[in-house]
């Protein structure tokens, strides 16, 4: 079995970067106060959504809360969400999680392909993976909630993301309308 | 009589989301979710004034699906508004060359949407 590509830890540290600022920029739109996390507490979180992404470099965006954060920044204003609309608006927030992470990969001309979201609900699903190779794990409170985030990359062969002086890639950004 | 638009979204919430912000503005709504539902529901109903779609959506995604609207002659003058967190330039401009009327990078304000909306169909 081959050995899996290494990132090296300035591109690691970029990719922390770029996620962060992601999850920070999706996470202020439900509605409550975002901070990072280094000692996550709070109730254990017992829905997760996943997206993967798949082109040079490929991988698998994680995120895990608990229902009542789902619940509480659901977008409709009808009746209250089912259990099965709390993991559809899981996976939306995943979608528009990894909508943000793209863009910022973008912007450091690096490009790729999103697949359709998905959500599994269980419990003590945990704020944060293992730590692992490749993997990007951050938590932080919306609220008083947990929010665990785990982007797994895996880079090209070459062990690099993002390239010296890589040209942009243009990108509308979050809200922008442009009618034709 | 109300204009009929259809949401075309693998996300319920989604789905919801817009059907609320335009349903308030007086329009009609049905849904769809995903492209193969919404050619499916085009072919049933033929009062339905503009489509709202998103891309990424499983068994046909929105671009797919965009491509196979225009290529119908009784669809290829539909109005079609892309609602999607894919923001790249060079898929703008694919849904436009392929006659998209426009596109919004999600999370959408509702006001903006229905604005839209107003100038694509009228009220």
């Amino acid at each position: 079995m081959s050995q899996p590509v290494v990132l090296d830890p300035a591109q690691a540290a970029i990719v922390l970067a770029l996620t962060t600022d992601a999850c920070r920029d999706m996470f202020q739109t439900l509605g409550s106060p975002v901070e990072l996390v280094q000692e996550p507490t709070g109730p254990a979180p017992d829905i997760c959504a996943f997206i993967g992404f798949s082109g040079p470099s490929r991988g698998t965006l994680m995120i895990s809360s608990t229902s009542e954060l789902f619940r509480s920044s659901y977008p409709s204003q009808g009746s209250p969400p089912s259990v099965v609309d709390l993991f559809d608006w899981a996976a939306e927030v995943a979608n528009q999680l990894m909508g943000r992470i793209k863009r910022r990969f973008c912007e450091r001309g690096v490009d790729f392909e999103v697949s359709a979201p998905t959500a599994v609900k269980g419990r003590d699903l945990g704020g944060r993976s293992p730590a692992r190779a490749g993997a990007c794990n951050l938590a932080f409170t919306i609220g008083n909630q947990l929010v665990g985030v785990c982007l797994e990359i895996t880079p090209p062969d070459s062990g690099k993301i993002f390239k010296d002086q890589a040209e942009p890639i243009g990108c509308a950004v979050e809200g922008d309308l442009v009618l034709f | 009589m109300a204009a009929t638009v259809l949401v075309i979204d693998d996300s319920r919430a989604i789905r919801q989301q817009v059907g609320d912000a335009l349903a308030q503005a007086g329009y009609s709504i049905l849904e769809a979710e995903d492209g193969v539902q919404g050619l499916s529901t085009l072919s049933a109903q033929h009062d339905i004034a503009m489509v709202i779609c998103d891309i990424n959506m499983p068994n046909m995604n929105g671009l797919e699906m965009l491509a196979k609207l225009k290529a119908d002659p009784q669809n290829a003058a539909l109005p079609v508004l892309m609602l999607t967190t894919e923001g790249k330039a060079d898929l703008i401009s694919q849904a436009k060359r392929s006659g998209a009327k426009g596109w919004i990078v999600k999370p959408f304000k509702a006001d903006q949407l229905v604005a839209a909306v107003r100038k694509i169909v009228g009220k």
